[in-house]
């Protein structure tokens, strides 16, 4: 099963994002902030998706999005942002980083699957 | 910083980009919030402030309520918690951030570019803030249909003077918009 890796500081919303992708056949695996999201990363070793948010404590979304994309051991896994910030300076440096979307909270549940089937590759044979 | 004056206008468009933010936001989630006015200071149970900064501008969002309301807004994707008031805390500062960030997403194109901190939280009984000092001093009540009520404080000092433009920037990403690279 294809593992997703939602980080964000708040619990309420990795819950509700688990929620809404609850109907996909993935295993959604949480971190509360960059500096735990890398690790889980790291340790998931083959994640299909990343969700992130960007302003958290110890290591901010754009942070992380830059160590991974740093890391040839993890610069091929997507990132998606989902974040309440929305300026197109933002936006534009993570796009240059190595993300593959942005998403402004709040969100619609059926446009998080949507994106996440596409971004995650659900469809493909997980080799 | 010297404190300066704001005109009526740029005032106005701050007053109309917060009263946007917070009622589309709490009402994402099917919560319908009434701006009101109320000049009283009311005991909040909740307060997430958010600092933010630029070049020319400090300042702090201020957003405090009732776990009432906070609970009446809860994602219908999950389930309202019970006792945990560390998870209403939770979801109450998530609110604040986005209701924050889409007044942002307002207002920074019209001039007003700060860079956010994350939400700080304080949970208890009889909460009040101080006194405001600031140059941009506003104060927006708005009442829940139980009656509870909702307060959001902008505060913020400007090292020059500063107006909102009439006339925004292109290319901002609004709340629930996705763009995939």
């Amino acid at each position: 099963m294809k593992k997703v890796i939602v980080v964000d500081d708040s619990r309420v919303v990795r819950q509700q994002v688990r929620a809404a992708l609850a109907e996909l056949p993935i295993e959604v695996i949480e971190a509360a902030d960059g500096q735990e999201g890398e690790a889980t990363i790291r340790a998931a070793g083959n994640a299909a998706l990343v969700i992130c948010d960007v302003n958290m404590p110890l290591v901010s979304g754009i942070m992380l999005l830059r160590n991974l994309k740093a890391d040839p051991a993890t610069k091929d896994v997507p990132v998606l942002m989902l974040t309440t910030e929305g300026h197109p300076d933002l936006v534009r440096e993570a796009r240059q980083l190595g993300a593959v979307g942005w998403l402004v909270k709040p969100f619609k549940p059926n446009l998080l699957v949507e994106a996440v089937k596409k971004l995650a590759k659900l469809g493909e044979v997980t080799p | 910083m010297k404190p300066l004056t704001l005109s009526p206008e740029t005032l106005a468009g701050f007053d109309a980009a917060v009263v946007e933010a917070t009622v589309q936001v709490f009402g994402s989630y099917g919560l319908v919030l009434e701006p009101i006015d109320h000049s009283g200071e009311p005991d909040h149970e909740l307060a997430c402030c958010i600092g933010f900064t630029s070049a020319d501008v400090q300042g702090a969002f201020l957003m405090t309520s009732t776990k009432t309301v906070v609970v009446s807004a809860w994602p219908e994707e999950i389930a309202v918690p019970t006792a945990s008031d560390v998870n209403i805390a939770d979801w109450f500062g998530e609110l604040s951030n986005q209701v924050f960030g889409r007044a942002r997403s307002t207002l920074n194109p019209r001039g007003f570019a700060v860079s956010q901190g994350t939400p700080a939280l304080i949970y208890g009984i009889s909460l009040r803030r101080s006194r405001r000092q600031t140059t941009l001093a506003r104060e927006l009540s708005f009442v829940a249909p139980s009656g509870d009520l909702l307060r959001v404080y902008l505060d913020a000092v400007f090292a020059k003077p500063f107006e909102l433009s009439a006339t925004p920037d292109e290319g901002h990403l609004g709340p629930g918009e996705v763009s995939l690279f």
